[in-house]
């Protein structure tokens, strides 16, 4: 708590600086800490949430499990039927969707602040197009023969590269980055159709879950990636948050107050881009997560704040649920999640394009 | 191969011991047939069987075994048209790109049936669930579904059953064939199979299922030298490229309302009009769910059904 | 009017910052061609000029926000361009002509801001932090508003706010892009009081503008 609220400089009522934080000072060394109590909420919030829906995506399924059953298997208790269903089906698929959603968030959240624009996410600017298109060429057999998460990764690193050379080197901010990443998206869009047009039926249906983002295509090898990924790309990203604040100012004040912008931009791009590539590499192009994701975040998050676990939570939440009601819907059959998120985003997306500033500040 | 007599005998006392002691009936039948994962052992008569693939389903029902589970037929929301009568009843776990595991386990199944494309994780997954069996026979080849019918149906037991269902379906094809002799001079063969889609057609490769039965009737299916090897089927073609495939015959199939709706259209383009086929009126329009997804003895016999019928109706115009 | 921009130099010993031969340009077109110029201790300089005469561009030249094509400018007796950028932001601030602000910021999370180049992940609010926020909030006359979201203030409340934060940063030179441009007469007044107060405090000399 704040305990040294001084207010003789001023010679005013005394005010409270740091309300709405809990406030730790060191006595021995000049360290402190202070931690915003409505982020403790919010993320304490969210992640309730997000054991709620892990748990309802356990037991619901075409197969019904109780909740009891749940945590009895959970603990190792369950019968064999249970046991192989949540450890062998639904849990490292729970676990990929949750991280790859979380993943497609988080580099949303960074890249929306670095281009302090609400609209220039990894999907919208053609990255996850990009990745789309290189692991469709993996799967149905054009050009190089690396696995497809590989390529995944390597479509979104090519999309970037691309777009930055043809923004220019600073283009970052603003709209000839994002117009860039467009076109990139579209033409690998049409690369990816041209390749499914012209193989054969079986390969394009074994590339189809590439094309729309589909949970049931990941690969175990891609799914250790994406934990590694994630643990070094928030850690990272939590590391980058001081200087980020920070960009949410005019450029001049940025750089007025000692944030070296040029370099914080290509730290957070290049996070951003290996999150959304290795998220990608699992669960398919489910890019409006990375839209959906942080909005939702930064609507309950405190102002001013870059709300990068808030939006990781809540891109996991929505990913998980994604999943879940594209298992539900239609059960036997399923609808890939990326569909799913699209119908849920697509609405939003629009609302956000007549209704809202593309400036995430406003 | 058991000689029949022996799988009679072992079949009646799996089901004579089935009601006393199942473990010892079980070790009196146990089959081992050699699968693309190794070989599989498989104990007694399957009860609950799933088959994930098209032509695994045909064995099934043509050998008398109404699997409990199927997935659906390309391009469309069930099992195929031509085997939905016979397979009432059967719970659907998928498409034939995504199985639904959890639909698969829900039915309890005794033995799985799967197409020569199922990915390794998947055949780790299911065969934890029941033997699973996936056939390992080169694509594309006219003898591809007699291998793999005689491999599902020795799975299911059936071994003896399947071997008469596919002389049957070699008698019709013979019994086909002469009637094309008879009704069509030598030059008057020559064919293309094409699937319409919405994004136009494709020319079938002369190694599918049923154009390998064209063949075997006497037909001379030529794809115009454009499939790939190995390939099942061409890119869309534009219509000024009909041309390539502007023979005496061409064999349409479309798989559902839109590809139907994408070939009325075209029937209106000159190009269409101009094929000889379309002048000498032998388009003959077939079922794609039958023509270009299915496969398997039932399948053989409703296609060669269809080519007979053909040749009639060419018969009573002349 | 209002074609002028300060520099006050606030607590300065002796002449901190100086630009020799320098030449600033956008692209292919050169905005100053050649300056010399001194900014010395106790002293506020304003740069009168009109409309795109280069009074941003050498503002954002001193304060290392665009590298200049010719010359050096010389902070604390170092090119400014080999100092690491937070030890410049601890000795210069530059506010420029038009800020905006995440929406929903209060005039208190605004002027935190400016204690950012002191802070660290393992300082994030020292008794110093405090102390500096307060003298800010009183110098620039804010702290009635000090809960008050940004969005909510007129808008010379908000350019003193902004102006709290530049105070708040607590270096010894102080740029200001224009920091009454878009306001009218009396709020101008209000920010040029605001100036004379703070120089009236002792810390600041300052020069007044030709209105």
């Amino acid at each position: 708590m704040n305990s040294s609220l001084d207010s003789t400089d001023t010679g005013q009522t005394p005010l409270h600086l740091t309300s709405g934080h809990w406030l730790w000072r060191s006595t021995t060394r000049p360290w402190s800490l202070l931690i915003n109590k409505r982020s403790i909420v919010v993320n304490a919030t969210l992640t309730l949430i997000l054991l709620a829906c892990a748990l309802s995506s356990l037991a619901l399924g075409t197969l019904s499990i109780t909740i009891p059953d749940v945590i009895l298997a959970l603990q190792g208790k369950g019968t064999t039927m249970h046991t192989f269903v949540l450890e062998e089906l639904r849990g490292p698929r729970l676990l990929a969707g949750a991280l790859a959603g979380a993943s497609f968030a988080l580099a949303g959240c960074l890249m929306q602040t670095l281009a302090r624009n609400r609209l220039a996410t990894p999907g919208i600017i053609g990255i996850d197009n990009a990745a789309t298109a290189f692991a469709v060429a993996s799967v149905v057999g054009v050009g190089i023969s690396a696995a497809p998460h590989t390529m995944a990764l390597v479509g979104a690193a090519v999309a970037t590269a691309l777009a930055f050379g043809l923004a220019g080197a600073t283009g970052t901010r603003g709209y000839r980055f994002i117009i860039a990443g467009l076109a990139i998206g579209a033409v690998s869009g049409a690369i990816t159709q041209v390749m499914l047009s012209s193989v054969a039926l079986d390969d394009a249906n074994a590339a189809y879950p590439w094309t729309v983002g589909s949970l049931n295509a990941r690969a175990p090898a891609a799914v250790n990636a994406l934990i590694i990924g994630l643990i070094v790309g928030y850690t990272l990203s939590l590391f980058l948050n001081r200087a980020l604040i920070t960009l949410q100012l005019p450029e001049p004040v940025t750089a007025s107050l000692g944030t070296r912008s040029g370099r914080v931009r290509v730290a957070g791009l290049i996070l951003s881009v290996l999150l959304t590539g290795l998220a990608v590499s699992v669960a398919g192009p489910v890019g409006l997560i990375a839209l959906l994701g942080p909005e939702l975040a930064r609507t309950i998050s405190r102002p001013g704040s870059i709300p990068l676990t808030a939006s990781a939570l809540s891109g996991a939440i929505l990913m998980v649920l994604s999943d879940l009601a594209g298992r539900l819907v239609f059960s036997p059959l399923e609808i890939p999640v990326g569909i799913i998120a699209a119908l849920a985003g697509s609405p939003y997306l629009l609302w956000i394009l007549l209704h809202k500033s593309p400036d995430i500040n406003r | 191969m058991p000689n029949p007599l022996f799988v009679a005998k072992s079949l009646l006392i799996s089901l004579v011991l089935a009601a006393t002691f199942t473990n010892a009936a079980a070790h009196a039948d146990t089959r081992i047939v050699q699968t693309a994962y190794g070989p599989v052992s498989i104990e007694g008569i399957p009860k609950r069987v799933v088959t994930l693939y098209e032509g695994a389903l045909d064995a099934a029902i043509a050998s008398g075994i109404n699997p409990v589970g199927a997935i659906i037929t390309r391009g469309g929301s069930d099992v195929a048209e031509y085997i939905q009568p016979k397979a009432k009843g059967v719970g659907i776990v998928g498409t034939p790109g995504e199985t639904n595991i959890e639909a698969v386990i829900a039915l309890k199944p005794d033995l799985i049936l799967a197409s020569a494309q199922l990915a390794k994780e998947q055949y780790n997954l299911l065969s934890r669930i029941a033997p699973t069996i996936v056939p390992n026979f080169p694509a594309f080849t006219p003898t591809t579904w007699k291998q793999e019918t005689r491999l599902f149906t020795e799975a299911l037991g059936r071994a003896e059953t399947g071997r008469k269902v596919i002389s049957g379906v070699e008698n019709k094809i013979a019994e086909v064939a002469k009637l094309v002799d008879t009704k069509l001079g030598p030059n008057q063969r020559e064919t293309a199979l094409i699937r319409w889609m919405p994004q136009g057609p494709l020319v079938m490769s002369e190694g599918l299922f049923s154009a390998s039965l064209l063949e075997a009737t006497g037909f001379n299916v030529n794809s115009g030298g454009i499939v790939k090897e190995g390939r099942p089927h061409s890119h869309p073609l534009s219509q000024e490229n009909l041309g390539l495939i502007d023979h005496q015959w061409v064999f349409l199939a479309t798989l559902n309302a839109d590809g139907d709706a994408a070939l009325d259209a075209a029937r209106e383009s000159q190009a269409f009009q101009r094929l000889k086929a379309n002048r000498a009126d032998q388009v003959v329009t077939v079922n794609g769910q039958l023509w270009t997804s299915a496969s398997g003895p039932l399948a053989a016999t409703e296609i060669l059904n269809d080519i007979a019928n053909t040749i009639d109706n060419v018969a009573a115009d002349r | 009017m209002n074609q002028f921009m300060t520099m006050s130099k606030i607590n300065s010993p002796r002449a901190p910052l100086a630009a020799q031969s320098l030449m600033m340009s956008h692209g292919p077109h050169t905005i100053i061609p050649h300056l010399d110029i001194e900014l010395r201790t106790g002293e506020v300089t304003a740069i009168v000029g009109p409309n795109g005469c280069g009074k941003s561009t050498l503002l954002n030249g001193l304060a290392r926000i665009h590298k200049p094509r010719q010359g050096t400018i010389v902070l604390d007796g170092a090119d400014i361009h080999t100092l690491p950028a937070r030890d410049v932001a601890r000795k210069l601030a530059l506010l420029p002509q038009d800020n905006s602000a995440p929406e929903g910021l209060t005039v208190t999370d605004l002027i935190r801001f400016g204690r950012h180049p002191h802070q660290s992940w393992l300082s994030q609010w020292s008794e110093d932090d405090e102390r500096a926020v307060r003298k800010a909030l009183t110098a620039a006359d804010v702290g009635d508003l000090a809960n008050r979201p940004l969005d909510t203030l007129s808008g010379g409340q908000r350019q003193r706010a902004w102006i709290a934060m530049s105070i708040a940063q607590e270096t010894q030179l102080l740029l200001l892009d224009e920091p009454t441009s878009a306001l009218d007469l009396g709020h101008q007044i209000e920010v040029f009081e605001l100036i004379r107060t703070l120089a009236s405090q002792g810390n600041t000399t300052k020069s007044s503008p030709p209105m």
